[in-house]
């Protein structure tokens, strides 16, 4: 914008400096004329596309290597301890520019249907199976679920010839065992401020996402406090609070407790508040994603990578259990 | 330690006793301002001596009956006969060398030529105010910054900024000092244009190599910018009137030949010129320079110089509700304020001269906010206060000692957040954490001609800094040799070690209101180089050229990065952002240059390769820095077709920057499971070179004829005069029927126009 306005200021000091040095008195009347007030906005205006457009260099091409499209790979455990892993290939930066230029046809041929996906934990070997008819998502029902216990993924797609691996420990669960949420008065409207806290799994380093939607439920009844993993895989959901965090805000007592504030705009009064329990390198993925995300960011700074776990191809694989509560809002009043 | 020091230092001093001393200033005549870099050479004992940054001269030849010829570039020469019979003080006053069009007849090797090929200095640079003010830059505006870019071995960042990388360093590794005040922050509108009003610069030199010992504080350059001191003989009123900025200079004696004063201010007023026709553009920027200086005898002086400059942006808007008036206010305000107190003083023996100064500077930006009842406000700032003493001694012509101490106080306070109403229950208010360190450094060194073809400059500085529950410190050695084959060339070898105790907290390659400086901390260690140079110097005298060919080879260590997506806003712990790493540096260096006559200018050449390593960037491998442009070539040429036009023009040529683009792309459920995202897949960090760019810049300068009090000058000319985009950036674009990508580029062609004028009052 400032550029925009440089070149704006250049070109009208420039006409105004064109008429003084020629002294024509014919240009200087032209000139007076078009700097009526009536006028001069929309001159000035025009005279500004007008200078965008002829002043503004041409592109230039450029050769840039696209990358090899790759597996890339995500997971997590559901409830019923069964484990999603979700398949698909990455594609060239020339592709799509953003989000929603990726079609559905583009969609499904980018998702891998036809994948060897095998999953190793405590001696045992599963082989995941596509849940129906949908495309790139396998999943297995745990058969040991033991905290900590290692987790290796080994994906063979058929169509490309590829192996990819990766390995994950799996997070012990976290329940959120004190909560409120209550609603702030305030010319921000729509704040809620919400206060919790948990026990943090002592003697080792723990990392964290928790997620705060806007609960709308899929029939009448709402339920306060109560745990509902099933609640949390609704597409009913709107999420209104991401928030990555360590536990070396915890107390001696390996307690963590947390004040946060959102807006909040629900037809209903209540929230669904879910805590997950993650992997350092995960933890660092979804740090990545929010550095990247950040739009000054996205302008001014280096590119980020995200990490990734996944030998031979992108993305991360990740055992973690989310846990979620549905929590009324109350009213501070 | 230091007994090695002074050991080693003194054991220099040799056995030659001048019999008596010739001392004094070189002036220039039509105003009595002193020049510094004036040469005084002594055609019988050949040897020479140039004045130093205050125009002082003293030398003690052998013998007392000699010739010297006073020479500075655009003046006329100086040739007499001196007879001592004591110790004797002189003043030379040359006359400018103003609308002389024919070329010079050489009789003899022209002296500041002769002094290229005599100096130990190398990777040294000076640029004239003539030069400044009629090189071609963006939008018309003269802009030292700009012409020191097209100095071999400094490479601009992004196009027209005012970013310089020099020798494979970073931006925050240059220490730009006015008056010896550090200016931190040297652009206004986010580095478009420098800080330095040129109508108020008398001289300015850029250091990039073969640091002499009394110099320090970063590791890649030195530009030492002096303030005009105002004549001490006339009035002078000089301005312009430009495409974004006005300015206006006013100089002249208080006592005449014993004070003097000059005061300067610019402003942009584009702001006032739409705010008629009815459009906002809330922003400007101003600065202002005063100096004062005064004669206390013909051995004291005392020099007080100024500096501030803000930019300011102020959106401000109220909008009629229902329920009244609601206001909402955007801004910043940003600058600099340097202020120094300086006294000469000549010492009895004519010999010794020395330089207290007492500096002040600040730099601080404030960003704020309002929002109905709220409000906010974000202030950070570093200010420093610092006494330096020089001393310089000059033992012969062919002897010369420099001592002295160097002592400031920085204090810190980044991310003080003040907030008032609702928004104070969301975000805390922060008085911000003040960092208080101090820094200092002793320094000596000698120069001396060892023989008629050597001639070496040896230093040794011991910095230090004191910081929180840490103290570093270490020596910076310092060596330059110059090997003399004859009068017409000679090859030079020159080492230094460079230390640095603060770096710029800003990741991005422009410059952003939220930029501050950080000191080293318990964390942070000092960055460091090394950087060993030769050379070989030419000159042609009857075509008053010069050339130099450098090569170099540095490295650096503990250089900072920042976390890929660092955010540096409203973060009070910059530290969890930062890496340490390493980097190097190589190039070879031409210089061609022509500074009098009627054509005058330079070509240089630069061939270079940097490249960094961060343990925990681009998967631990090394990688080419972004600015690592690997060819820059450019051609600066002023020509005076007769007393009335002249023109000038810049063409200059770089490699391409480095850049990382996006490649590849995955789509992957996000981890709240409400969308799926678009992960981008980057190449390796800064793995492709974009386009390399050339541009032509123009300027006619059009006077009046004949001599006027009052002078005048059109300045009509244009930037990238055939409109070819300089890449700074790729992009992948839609043509129509596909994506592909290209290289954008910032500026196109841009016409210019200006007026400076002149009024002298004898």
């Amino acid at each position: 914008m400032m550029i925009l306005s440089y070149i704006f200021s250049t070109i009208t000091e420039f006409v105004y400096r064109i008429s003084e040095i020629a002294s024509l008195r014919s240009q200087m009347s032209l000139f007076q004329e078009i700097a009526s007030p009536a006028k001069t906005s929309s001159f000035l205006l025009a005279l500004l596309m007008l200078t965008i457009t002829a002043c503004l260099p041409q592109n230039l091409p450029i050769s840039v290597q696209p990358d090899d499209s790759k597996v890339a790979v995500a997971s997590l455990v559901g409830p019923e301890e069964i484990m999603l892993v979700s398949l698909s290939k990455s594609f060239s930066a020339l592709s799509a520019e953003d989000i929603n230029d990726i079609s559905e046809d583009f969609a499904q041929r980018l998702l891998l249907d036809r994948a060897l996906v095998t999953l190793n934990y405590q001696g045992i070997t599963d082989t995941l199976e596509t849940i129906g008819d949908i495309k790139g998502l396998y999943a297995t029902q745990l058969k040991i679920f033991d905290d900590y216990q290692l987790m290796e993924l080994a994906v063979f797609d058929s169509t490309t010839s590829t192996r990819v691996s990766s390995a994950s420990v799996l997070q012990p669960p976290v329940e959120i065992d004190s909560i409120a949420i209550t609603r702030v008065d305030s010319v921000f409207s729509s704040i809620i401020e919400v206060e919790m806290a948990f026990d943090d799994p002592p003697n080792i380093d723990n990392y964290y996402v928790l997620h705060i939607y806007q609960f709308t439920p899929p029939d009448t009844t709402s339920r306060d406090s109560t745990t509902s993993n099933g609640l949390f895989f609704q597409n009913n959901n709107f999420l209104i609070f991401e928030r990555i965090f360590t536990d070396r805000g915890a107390d001696e007592d390996d307690r963590i407790r947390r004040k946060d504030f959102m807006s909040f705009s629900s037809p209903v009064d209540s929230a669904l508040v879910v805590l997950t329990n993650i992997e350092e390198g995960y933890y660092n993925f979804l740090e990545a994603r929010g550095r990247a995300g950040n739009f000054i960011s996205s302008l001014a700074n280096e590119p980020v990578n995200h990490p990734t776990n996944i030998n031979n191809g992108v993305g991360y694989f990740s055992a973690h259990q989310p846990r979620a509560k549905l929590v009324i809002v109350k009213d501070e009043n | 330690m230091k007994k090695l020091l002074l050991i080693g230092l003194f054991l220099f001093v040799g056995n030659v006793q001048a019999q008596f001393t010739l001392s004094g200033h070189v002036y220039d005549k039509s105003d009595g301002e002193s020049l510094p870099g004036a040469t005084l050479y002594l055609p019988e004992i050949k040897s020479g001596t140039a004045t130093n940054s205050y125009g002082f001269y003293s030398v003690s030849p052998s013998t007392n009956r000699f010739r010297v010829q006073v020479s500075y570039l655009g003046y006329q020469t100086i040739d007499t006969l001196i007879i001592l019979s004591e110790n004797k003080t002189v003043n030379f006053f040359l006359f400018e060398d103003v609308g002389q069009l024919e070329e010079i007849e050489v009789t003899a090797t022209p002296i500041e030529l002769q002094e290229q090929v005599n100096s130990t200095r190398m990777g040294t640079i000076k640029l004239q105010p003539r030069e400044i003010s009629s090189i071609p830059t963006l939008g018309g505006e003269s802009d030292l910054i700009k012409v020191a870019q097209l100095l071999p071995g400094v490479t601009s960042g992004n196009e027209g900024t005012t970013g310089m990388f020099v020798r494979g360093g970073t931006d925050d590794q240059n220490l730009v000092i006015l008056d010896d005040a550090v200016v931190y922050n040297i652009g206004h509108l986010f580095g478009f244009f420098s800080v330095f009003n040129s109508d108020a610069i008398k001289n300015v030199e850029l250091v990039k190599g073969a640091f002499p010992a009394d110099v320090g504080g970063r590791l890649s350059s030195v530009m030492d910018v002096r303030m005009n001191e105002g004549s001490s003989q006339r009035y002078n009123v000089r301005g312009g009137i430009g495409l974004l900025t006005s300015r206006l200079t006013i100089d002249g004696p208080i006592i005449p030949e014993k004070m003097s004063f000059m005061v300067a201010a610019r402003r942009t007023y584009i702001d006032k010129v739409l705010q008629t026709v009815g459009i906002p553009l809330p922003y400007y920027f101003y600065d202002y320079n005063a100096k004062l200086n005064y004669k206390i005898s013909e051995n004291d002086r005392i020099y007080v110089s100024t500096y501030f400059g803000d930019d300011v942006l102020a959106f401000d808007e109220t909008t009629q509700t229902n329920e009244g008036s609601e206001d909402l206010g955007f801004g910043f305000n940003l600058g600099n304020f340097t202020s120094t107190i300086r006294w000469n003083h000549i010492y009895k023996n004519k010999k010794t001269f020395s330089n207290i100064t007492l500096h002040q500077t600040r730099f601080k930006y404030d960003i704020a906010g309002n929002f109905i009842n709220n409000d906010i406000l974000i202030r950070s700032q570093i200010q420093d206060v610092g006494l330096t003493g020089d001393w310089e001694y000059f033992e012969s012509p062919d002897n010369k000692f420099v001592f002295g101490a160097q002592a400031v106080s920085h204090f810190f306070r980044p991310n003080v957040i003040s907030t008032s109403g609702e928004i104070g229950d969301f975000i805390e208010n922060r008085k911000g954490q003040l960092i208080q360190n101090l820094e200092g450094a002793f320094y000596g060194g000698n120069e001396r001609d060892l023989s008629d073809q050597l001639k070496i400059n040896i230093g040794l500085r011991y910095s230090y800094t004191i910081t929180k529950n840490k103290v570093y410190s270490g020596t910076e050695p310092r060596i330059a040799a110059r090997y003399k084959f004859n009068d017409r060339h000679s090859v030079k070898a020159s080492y230094s070690l460079m230390r640095q105790y603060m770096h710029r907290v800003s990741s991005s390659s422009i410059a952003l209101p939220t930029d501050l400086w950080y000191p080293v901390t318990e964390s942070i260690r000092p960055l460091y180089s090394h950087q060993i140079s030769t050379g070989y110097t030419r000159i042609f005298p009857d075509e008053q050229v010069s050339l130099t060919v450098e090569t170099y080879y540095k490295s650096l260590e503990n250089l900072i990065e920042y976390r890929e997506g660092a955010s540096l806003i409203l973060n009070d712990n910059f530290e969890n952002e930062l890496l340490a790493g390493a980097g190097e540096s190589f190039g070879l260096e031409l210089l061609v240059r022509k500074n009098s006559g009627r054509f005058s200018g330079w070509a240089s050449y630069s061939i270079s390769k940097t490249s960094r390593l961060f343990d925990e960037l681009n998967r631990g491998q090394i990688y080419p820095a972004k600015y690592d442009r690997r060819h820059v070539a450019n051609i600066v040429s002023l020509f005076e077709f007769n007393d009335r036009v002249s023109f000038s023009a810049v063409w200059t040529y770089q490699s391409g920057a480095n850049f990382t683009p996006l490649t590849g792309q995955y789509l992957m459920p996000n981890s709240s499971l409400t969308a799926v995202e678009l992960i981008p897949i980057y190449d390796d960090r800064n793995g492709t070179t974009l386009g390399a760019s050339h541009r032509l810049d123009i300027n006619f300068i059009l006077k009046p004829r004949g001599k006027r009090r009052f002078g005048g000058e059109w300045h009509i000319g244009a930037y990238n005069f055939y409109n070819r985009a300089a890449p700074f950036r790729v992009d992948v674009h839609n043509n129509g029927t596909a994506y592909e990508y290209v290289q954008q580029g910032l500026f196109g062609f841009i016409p210019s126009i200006a007026y400076n004028f002149n009024f002298s009052s004898k």
